[in-house]
């Protein structure tokens, strides 16, 4: 009954303290957010839903409320990703999932999105679009990205972004040149900004993660073998498997190097080759630029040559045209949309620095097979 | 919204009885499977075992916390999937439901249990009913209401109840499991019994992974943790094991001395252990060291030049 007591008074607190910054946040909406803190439930919630639709990723909505710097995220529910799901069905079953979780007590009050992904390949045209919306109409919505690769790792890589303020004022006026990007200050790598992720478990949580691990770790009637079982059940998937933290996660120790490696570079060739389709495409650009303006000098120098020999012969020249006008007589080119290649020039960035990300452990694992073989 | 009015309730005095006479005897059973519930359960499976994933702890609790004022307990919809032998039910996920409890009569919102089970079907179709959950200690009279409830809900087979007591009975969130099989010579929806069923949590990979970042936080004092990258990770597990490889030693150096009687069952786990270890030659694997050790340091060579390419290009672009 203590406890009863004990959590209510918790639920209570957290309830009068959201009301109060809720007020503060009404007030002063520009605070940045610095940090993300998630609850456990909707890491294991996210974890669960983009397992179940690999191959394919996955997308949802992140409940929560913003405190001062920190956007905490208490709830998340997966939206339907099917080709038969129409915008307008997508949208309803949102408006009925709210109104759903909001009767049970849920925060109602959208934070941002998640999105599962291939090695953080997140700077696509459509994500960056949609976290666009969500920026321009929550200021303080995040992009939560789940790297689908991490669990081969035996890690879980959760990373929240931001589109930087620079970058959100370009993408506004819609006006992709490279001017416009100098100018925006807006480079390949300052696009997203990463914030920091932190994992929360409520009182009541942490309890049950005591209680799954306690009988493990009372391990020595057993002796070794309990533990051993545990470890064996966590490879197959089979039998019972309790959370210990004296047990190793296998897959952090998982020798094949090649696979993630060649997928990496599969991925990184494939950017490269957007990269340089885009780089392609804006040469061709420059150069039907150049023979444009060729022909306009030639066309002002025939122009002065003809004014020359007319006022030689003593006729009227004719009217100088001004630069513009020039212009207006042959079709310049436009310039094709930066974006794309800032784009794949970001992505060819993101895939070297995983990489050399993946390098690090790689290289200690095979120093360590050697000591151990020897 | 199906609400049991007090006329129904009066014939509780029956059911009360039935679950007093359901309880007493099977106590002994249940507080077995209490106490196996959290370890891999040996009690002989004579109703089809349930096996639960962790995420449906995670969210039951979730929901007792964010219950309403003066609320004792909360009930939501169990969802899984029998497995493919139907001999364990699983249970992968759950949603809650409102109700309200009187003395006299109980009213579970079905508009919303409708609505939220379409929902998740639409990301989820495989996933059916299985059952319901309710936090407290054990069961109470309406149990039996919502369990018959439930029952047809399910369609096929029996509903299953799970209890997770967040009132702490000795110490701990004990976790009970329940099928209902009627009883009584009247075919009354009250008139049930609760079978304890032995219950086991599994996990998956993803699950175990999403857990051990959990359970990090929980020894921390301000119950967060940030994520570890892959370098951490990697030597957290060395760590571990090298701790793992000492007790090894340790125990087999004890046995050695005669210190500690040998465990035959010990021992045949250690030689199937030694049995798996490949046995490689140390010249193939000097030329395998060397060939993993070039082809890694190749590429984070070439993808570091890439990088400083695509930054001198940025600037380059810059100077235009």
């Amino acid at each position: 009954m203590a406890q009863t007591t004990a959590s209510a008074v918790l639920g209570g607190g957290s309830k009068s303290s959201t009301a109060s910054l809720a007020a503060a946040l009404d007030i002063e909406g520009n605070i940045p957010i610095e940090s993300v803190q998630i609850e456990a439930l909707v890491v294991m919630k996210i974890l669960k839903h983009s397992r179940e639709a690999q191959p394919a990723t996955v997308s949802g909505q992140l409940l929560g409320l913003d405190v001062e710097k920190t956007l905490e995220i208490t709830h998340c529910y997966p939206v339907p990703t099917g080709s038969a799901e129409g915008a307008d069905e997508i949208a309803q079953y949102q408006v009925d999932m709210m109104q759903c979780l909001r009767e049970v007590n849920v925060d109602s009050n959208a934070v941002g999105w998640y999105q599962s992904a291939h090695l953080d390949s997140i700077l696509e045209p459509s994500i960056i679009e949609m976290q666009y919306n969500y920026q321009k109409n929550l200021k303080k919505s995040v992009l939560l990205v789940y790297d689908l690769s991490s669990t081969t790792r035996g890690n879980v890589s959760l990373r929240a972004f931001r589109l930087t303020p620079e970058f959100m004022e370009l993408y506004k006026k819609g006006v992709f040149t490279t001017q416009s990007f100098t100018l925006a200050g807006v480079t390949f790598d300052n696009i997203m900004t990463e914030l920091p992720v932190v994992i929360h478990n409520s009182a009541v949580l942490n309890m049950l993660m005591h209680e799954l691990s306690e009988p493990a770790a009372t391990a020595d009637p057993a002796s070794m073998l309990d533990s051993r079982r545990l470890f064996s059940s966590r490879n197959t998937g089979a039998g019972s498997t309790l959370v210990d933290s004296a047990v190793v996660n296998p897959a952090a120790l998982d020798l094949s190097l090649n696979a993630p490696l060649e997928k990496n570079l599969e991925s990184l060739l494939e950017s490269v080759d957007k990269y340089n389709y885009n780089r392609y495409q804006y040469q061709y650009w420059q150069r039907g630029v150049a023979r444009e303006q060729s022909k306009i000098q030639q066309y002002i120098q025939r122009r002065r040559l003809e004014n020359a020999t007319r006022i030689a012969a003593g006729l009227a020249p004719l009217p100088e045209e001004t630069e513009s006008q020039v212009e207006a007589m042959f079709n310049m080119p436009k310039e094709p949309s930066r974006l794309n290649h800032i784009l794949a020039a970001g992505k060819v960035d993101n895939y070297c620095k995983q990489i050399n990300q993946f390098s690090g452990p790689a290289l200690s694992k095979i120093f360590t097979i050697r000591e151990l073989q020897q | 919204m199906i609400t049991h009015q007090s006329d129904l309730i009066l014939h509780l005095d029956l059911p009360h009885n039935v679950e007093d006479l359901a309880e007493v005897p099977l106590d002994s059973v249940a507080r077995q499977a209490t106490a196996a519930d959290l370890s891999p359960s040996t009690t002989s499976s004579t109703s089809s075992a349930i096996v639960a994933r962790p995420l449906v702890f995670f969210a039951i609790l979730d929901h007792f916390l964010r219950r309403n004022e003066n609320q004792d307990r909360v009930i939501g919809t169990l969802l899984g999937a029998p497995s493919d032998d139907n001999k364990s039910i699983e249970i992968t996920n759950c949603f809650p439901v409102p109700h309200y409890e009187t003395e006299d009569q109980v009213e579970v919102d079905m508009e919303h249990h409708h609505t939220m089970l379409e929902l998740h079907q639409r990301v989820n179709p495989k996933e059916v009913i299985v059952g319901w959950y309710a936090t407290g200690s054990g069961l109470n009279s309406y149990s039996a209401l919502i369990q018959d409830y439930y029952n047809r809900e399910v369609g096929v087979g029996n509903a299953v109840h799970l209890v997770l007591d967040t009132n702490l009975t000795g110490d701990t969130l004990g976790v009970r499991t329940f099928v209902s099989s009627p009883v009584g010579t009247l075919m009354k929806p009250e008139n049930c019994m609760f079978v304890p069923v032995p219950f086991t949590v599994k996990c998956n990979e993803t699950d175990a992974n999403g857990l051990a970042v959990v359970n990090a936080a929980k020894s921390q004092p301000d119950h967060t943790v940030s994520l570890l990258s892959d370098m951490d990770n990697l030597e957290q597990a060395l760590l571990q094991l090298k701790a793992m490889l000492q007790r090894v030693t340790e125990y087999v150096d004890q046995v050695l001395a005669n210190d500690v009687s040998p465990n035959n069952l010990v021992g045949r786990y250690l030689m199937d252990l030694l049995a798996a270890t490949p046995k490689i030659e140390a010249t193939s694997f000097e030329k395998m060291f060397n060939s993993h050790l070039q082809d890694l340091l190749m590429v984070v060579y070439l993808s570091d030049l890439t990088r400083t390419q695509l930054s001198i290009s940025d600037r380059l672009q810059k100077l235009i």
